[in-house]
């Protein structure tokens, strides 16, 4: 029998971000994303759940440590963590930034940081945007 | 590396508060009493759902969005609010002849959710209170 073997780590980070289609009217977007589209912006207290797999390491009991974990989940988030996303993340300057791209994004960068490991691999990425709405991403 | 496929979910919680009863039509108190226990109270009881409805898709280029949130918003306010402040087995057709245990009213937002977004739902995951709830979806599934 094989088994899944699958650790979360869960980290806060707050950022504003804007719904805005640039090459739609004002009338559209605001049509579209309502108030999501109004031109300051508004924020959240996102929350972002990193769930990576692999082997439980004999000596270390582990498969990651937590503290590994956090780190690379920390320094992807600097270009998140109390910025606006729309102006302060090159990520998002063609890209609009829902929350399913958010998500999309952070499963972009943290796996480049999984990539460099041979000991998990990138399951699944869940943000929370508020507590009545989170989007899960993964490829696979 | 072999073309990989993105799966996105985008989940929305609903909560609603709501009385119910569980009981079967027919019955004597004391034979509800015997198969649901307190849940049979005459008088019913309340909870505070929280539903979790869980949207499958791909992310449009355009919009960013699998799915266009403020038409979805305003489709689903009815459906909860149908429920919310309401004592299930007596103001919902449906629990008139369904009783209205979590698992019937997990299915029956299923029902009512696949009409509004045909095709697209993942999963209904719907909690009684804090420590139980149902979760209802297709097989074909992975997971």
């Amino acid at each position: 029998m094989s088994f899944k073997k699958l650790i979360t780590k869960k980290v806060e980070f707050s950022a504003s971000h804007r719904y805005w289609n640039k090459n739609w009217s004002e009338e559209k977007n605001r049509e579209f994303y309502g108030k999501s589209s109004l031109p300051g912006g508004h924020g959240h207290n996102f929350v972002l759940e990193v769930t990576v797999e692999g082997e439980i390491n004999p000596e270390t009991g582990m498969i990651i440590n937590l503290f590994d974990l956090k780190q690379i989940v920390s320094s992807v988030l600097a270009d998140f963590d109390h910025k606006n996303l729309n102006e302060d993340n090159v990520r998002f300057q063609d890209l609009i930034p829902t929350t399913e791209n958010i998500a999309k994004v952070l499963w972009e960068m943290v796996e480049e940081k999984t990539l460099e490991r041979d000991d998990c691999r990138l399951h699944k990425i869940r943000v929370y945007e508020t507590d009545d709405l989170f989007v899960d991403y993964r490829k696979c | 590396m072999l073309k990989r496929k993105e799966q996105v979910l985008l989940t929305r919680v609903f909560r609603f508060s709501a009385s119910h009863r569980l009981f079967m039509e027919g019955l004597s108190d004391e034979e509800n009493f015997a198969i649901f226990d307190k849940c049979a109270n005459p008088a019913g009881h309340g909870h505070d759902y929280s539903v979790e409805v869980s949207i499958r898709g791909e992310i449009d280029d355009e919009t960013g969005m699998i799915v266009n949130r403020i038409d979805f918003e305003k489709q689903a306010a009815p459906i909860i609010e149908e429920l919310n402040y309401k004592w299930i087995d007596r103001d919902i057709p449906f629990f008139q002849k369904n009783i209205s245990t979590v698992e019937n009213i997990g299915k029956y937002l299923w029902q009512k959710f696949e009409e509004i977004i045909p095709g697209k739902l993942d999963y209904v995951k719907i909690w009684e209170n804090p420590k139980s709830y149902f979760e209802y979806f297709e097989e074909k599934r992975d997971g």
